[in-house]
Order: C-alpha cells, then structure tokens, then sequence
C-alpha cells in the first residue's frame, strides 16, 4: 500500500515535470555529490558552487543504523572548490537517535578529483574518497568512476560505470566493486537506474533552474529514498 | 646691446622660473587638499606626493572591511578630484602598520577612459598592474596618522566538541575585546579580555574572566621582500615569552617561505570570579620551551587558492607536518587541511567568514568595531596538536594584499 503511494507521489512528480527545457543537469546523488542515486558521476559541480540539502534512507537500507532500526537522514552540504576538484561534508543520524546515545550523528567528509573532462570521445573521469582516514566510517569508499553523456533528441542519456574498493579500515563499505547506472535527462526531470554494488535502484529527479533539486528514488526497487537541496554559488 | 640682452634674458628665466613655482605651488595645494579629502573619508597615515608624473598616495585603511573595496573606493575619490593635466599615472600604495604591502600602479587615461564608459572595469582592471611591496614615503608629510589610537576590536569565539548523552554536542561561546594600538613604523600593541558567556567545556580555567594576548609586536621589511616579525609577551593558550618569525616572498608574492622559533613557558591567571577569593595565584614555569616552524605557500593565482605545508614542533614535544588548501572567495575563506602528528593522522576544515558591517566608523582617538571575520576550525579525529598565536603575524599582515588576489577582486566587486 506504502510503495502504491510512492508511485503515485512520483507519478505525478514526473507528470509535473513536463514544462520548462532544461537538459543538461547532472543532478545530485543522496550523498550530496554529482551523481545518480548512491552511485556517482564523473562531473562536477560549478567551480565555486555551493549546494546544501537534506536526503532521507531507508530503514532496510540504513547506513548509520542496524537494518531496519530506523530510517535516517544527513544534512550535507557541497562545494565546487576547485574547477577539477570538489568536497561535501554530511552529518547523519537515525531519526529514533533521541532515544539512543547516537550523539551527535555521523560526520563524513568527501573529496573527488576529475582527472579527464569529458571530451568528444573520451568520457569524463573522476576519482574520490569519502572518509579517507576515519576508522568509525559508515561511508567509507574510494572509487574511480566513468561518465560519458551522449544526446538523442530530445533526450540526454548519460551512463556511468565505475569501480570501488577499501582503503584503510572502517565500520561499513560503500559502493564496493563495479557499480553504475544510466540517467536520461528529458527537460527539467531525470531518470536514473543503477546499482550500486550492493541494491539496484531506480528513481526520479526535478530541477527547478539551478536553485533547488528534488530526488525520489526506490533503494532497491522497494524502500523509498528522498532528497531536497538548494543551490547557490559564492563569487 | 649687450646689457639689454642679458636683461632680457634675465627677465625671460625670472618668468619662467615665476611660473615653475607657481605651477609648483598649485600642485602642492591640489595634493593638499586630495589628501585632505581621502583623510575626511577615514583613511589613515595619509600621504600625496607627485614624481615624474606620477601620483603616488600612501595610505592605510582601517575604515573599509575589505582591502580592495577600500581601494575601489579611493579610486572614487581620486576620480572626483580634477587632476592635473602633467600627472600620468597614479599609484596606490597600501600600507599596515606604516610599512609598504602592495602597489598598485594604473595609467590616467585608462581611468579617464572607465570613467567614460570607453572601457569596462575588467578591462581597465587588465591594465592595472600591482606590485607587492612599495617604496616607503620619503619625506613627504603625512595626515591623520594613526599612531597613538586605540582600536577597540569586538571579537566573538566559538568553539564546538562532541559532548555525551543526552547532549551531544557541547559548545563555548566567549566574546573577547581587543585593544589595539599602533604605536611606530612596524609596532604594534595588542591585549585582549576574555570574557566566557557560554561553555559547556568541562574547563574550570574557562569559566573565568582572564587575560587573552597581551603582547608586543616590530615587523620590519628588509629588502629583497623579506620580512622579519619579533613579538615577546602573553600569548595564547597560556603561554608567555618570545617569538621570532621571518618570510621571503618570491614570484611578486606568489611563493614564500616562513619560518619562527619561539621560546615559550607556561602562565595561567589566577582563577578568580566577580569578589570570590582567587582559588590559587598566578601558576607559571620557566620559558625554556622551543617551538619552531618552517612553511612553503604557493598562491595559485586562476583560482584564488593557496597550498601551505608546513613542518615544525607544536607544544607539548608533538611534531607536527600539516597541508591546508584554503580558497578565498573574496572575504569567504574556506580551506582543507591534512596532518600527520605523532598522535596519529588528523583532517578537517576551516571557514573564516567575514562579520558585518562592511564599513566601519571612521576612526577616531578611541575607535570601536566588529572583528572582521569570524574563524571557525573542524578537526576530523582527536589526534590535535596544540599552538599558540602572538595576536599578529607576518602572513597576516598580508592577508588580502596578494597582488594578484588585488587584481582578481578588483574585476569581480561591484562599485
């Protein structure tokens, strides 16, 4: 009945979408980083972007949280420091946090560096870490990882494909092994496909310019993920 | 005959060398009153001489929050006044603490011409070119110096920490007053009031009203862009002694080298609050301590970025070898850093966020103003190593005067 209403909520989401052009939005991944659902992509934001949001996970697929305790949230916040290099800081907690000592959530910091722009026949290509030296990650990854958009009108369709591995010890791994997943930009919406080493995952995005994004995603096809961020850029 | 000629010609130098004073004079009241007028603005230790057709106007500016606003705003005033015809070109050099930082050098045409909507800024900003370092002022007489003032700074300190249950994060909030007074060339007076409004850090030392920094600073300039910094006196983090620091800049600012050894001890203040008997007197042991540190910065110009390394001993025996990346988005810093200490790895964040005001009150005897930034530093693990800061540094001094940071914000601010 649940998963009935989610349908629906992005049914009509996507119907909403059907107005203004805007094709080339890379969208943002529930972890605050260019990219498609977990899975990230070989773009980067603006150089001296700023982008900072809410994304709500799951119970079955909590990262902070025993499985099915409680569904979380992390409150992110993402820069385009450099033109080829980008970092994001998250803090995530569960939200039954206030009856258990979770203090005060996990805090995660993200680094991703492009080593190829994307050029007429050669994909764009980035490599990142999140939590490169923290032994208490819930998050932690390094990966490298491929994009390349390619255009049929009216659509964009961008695939990426990627590889993940461990760097140091942690408490939980993400997007370990090859992960990847396709997006297809039509207007202001995005749909997206991936898996990412672990679930295949499905979900919608929203652009309103470049001002707010709106993510709704089903981790693994099932359990219903959602984002919020707004946009702005420093001088 | 020859009488009358050499009348004549005696007649003719009189005229001429008449109207060369004349013209003198008249250029020495327009500088006058130019720098009157940039003085009336609030700018301090202000200087205006002329020199083969060029205008030089020295000058300190603790009225504007941002260096190159107050530059743009000076450029205002210079393009206000009627110039004369024979000046050329103009030259802006900026000053702290009466030492020369940054000259910035433009041709009066391409003025005339951005005044005539000829150019646009970015253009006119393409043509300016700026040095780092200038020439110092020479005999030329200066207006509302700004020696023997005092400057009352308002600073807030926060600071956060992970905390325990129910409340996991636990924060100090103290507000700390800073006198400060410019004394000569290069020295400076700082002390400082710790006042605690909030802390829930277990720190029993952090409850009390105490002294911050109270300390004595000379910086010199020698030539070849060397600088050489000495400060003795209170410091932070309850340290007392001395501090010798030195910086070489290369490539017109872009690359430097830094370096300092202090010899440092410990001093707390007596624990004392409102009329309570004081828990115990002042604690201190013997400045035997030796600090050091060497540093390289590169200053990427396209991206307004500078790396640091830095390698050195900290307090407590911890060596201590950092990286920081630290962008500057015009008065927004924000900076990564990476260390390896003996306590293990350590990285983080920095922000350092500008506090309105833009403007300040012009200064008076006594003048009072916001700190100009609030500093905030997030450190991903416990492996910390523990500093101490004399209240100014030669990297300090510097801040927002790379030449090519100058050049970038000038082209970027709006008017």
């Amino acid at each position: 009945m649940l998963l009935k209403n989610y349908f629906s909520l992005i049914f009509i989401l996507a119907i909403s979408c059907l107005g203004a052009y805007k094709a080339d939005g890379q969208g943002l991944s529930v972890f605050g980083h260019p990219g498609l659902i977990h899975t990230p992509s070989a773009y980067l934001s603006k150089w001296k972007q700023v982008s900072a949001g809410m994304t709500h996970y799951p119970a079955a697929t909590s990262f902070t949280a025993e499985a099915g305790e409680s569904p979380e949230r992390s409150f992110w916040a993402h820069l385009g420091f450099l033109p080829f290099g980008e970092v994001s800081f998250r803090l995530t907690k569960p939200y039954n946090s206030q009856n258990k000592n979770y203090g005060i959530g996990d805090r995660s910091l993200s680094f991703r560096l492009q080593l190829l722009k994307e050029k007429k026949q050669l994909p764009a290509i980035v490599i990142g870490t999140n939590d490169p030296f923290s032994v208490s990650s819930f998050f932690n990854t390094t990966y490298i990882v491929l994009s390349k958009k390619f255009t049929v009108n009216p659509v964009i369709i961008a695939p990426s494909l990627g590889y993940g591995f461990k760097i140091g010890t942690a408490r939980n791994y993400i997007l370990q092994g090859l992960f990847g997943g396709v997006q297809v930009n039509w207007k202001q919406c995005r749909v997206m496909l991936e898996y990412d080493g672990e679930y295949t995952n499905m979900g919608i995005g929203y652009q309103l310019k470049e001002l707010m994004s709106l993510n709704f995603a089903l981790i693994d096809r099932q359990y219903f993920s959602g984002l919020v961020a707004f946009t702005f850029s420093l001088k | 005959m020859k009488y009358l000629l050499l009348i004549f010609g005696w007649i003719l130098c009189s005229f001429y060398s008449m109207r060369a004073q004349e013209s003198a004079m008249i250029l020495e009241e327009w500088a006058t009153d130019l720098t009157t007028k940039i003085s009336k603005e609030g700018y301090q230790s202000v200087g205006v001489q002329i020199e083969d057709k060029t205008l030089q106007i020295y000058y300190e500016n603790r009225v504007q929050r941002f260096e190159p606003r107050a530059m743009i705003a000076l450029i205002q005033i210079i393009r206000a006044s009627h110039l004369p015809l024979d000046i050329e070109q103009i030259q802006l050099v900026t000053q702290r603490l009466q030492l020369s930082l940054a000259t910035t050098t433009f041709a009066l045409n391409d003025l005339k011409n951005w005044e005539e909507g000829l150019i646009t800024r970015e253009a006119f900003v393409d043509k300016i070119s700026v040095q780092q370092g200038g020439n110092p002022i020479g005999k030329t007489k200066t207006s509302n110096s700004g020696n023997y003032r005092l400057e009352l700074e308002l600073k807030p300190e926060i600071g956060l920490g992970l905390g325990g249950f129910p409340d996991p994060v636990i924060h100090r909030f103290f507000f700390v007053p800073t006198l400060n007074t410019y004394l000569w060339k290069g020295a400076q007076l700082q002390m400082e009031l710790i006042l605690p409004i909030s802390s829930e850090f277990e720190i029993p030392g952090e409850r009390f009203i105490r002294p911050g920094i109270f300390s004595f600073s000379q910086t010199v300039s020698l030539p070849k862009n060397t600088w050489l910094q000495g400060a003795v006196g209170y410091f932070s983090n309850n340290r007392y002694g001395g501090r010798l620091s030195f910086a070489k800049f290369w490539l017109n600012g872009s690359l430097s080298l830094t370096g300092r050894v202090g010899l440092t001890g410990y001093a707390s203040y007596p624990k004392k609050l409102g009329l309570e008997k004081a828990i115990k007197g002042w604690e201190y042991d013997d400045p035997t301590y030796l600090d050091y540190n060497v540093g390289v910065n590169y200053w990427f110009k396209q991206w307004n970025t500078t790396v640091r390394v830095v390698y050195g001993k900290a307090l407590f025996g911890k060596t201590q070898l950092k990286l920081t990346c630290l962008q500057r988005f015009q008065e927004v810093d924000i900076g990564f850093f990476a260390q390896k200490t003996q306590r293990g790895n350590n990285y983080g964040m920095q922000l350092n966020l500008p506090i309105a005001p833009k403007k300040y009150w012009k200064p008076k005897r006594l003048s009072v103003r916001p700190a100009r930034s609030l500093n905030y530093t997030y450190q991903a693990t416990q492996a910390t190593v523990e500093n101490y800061i004399t209240g100014q540094s030669i990297i300090n001094l510097h801040r927002h005067l790379n030449p090519e940071f100058i050049k970038n914000s000038l082209s970027s601010l709006s008017n």
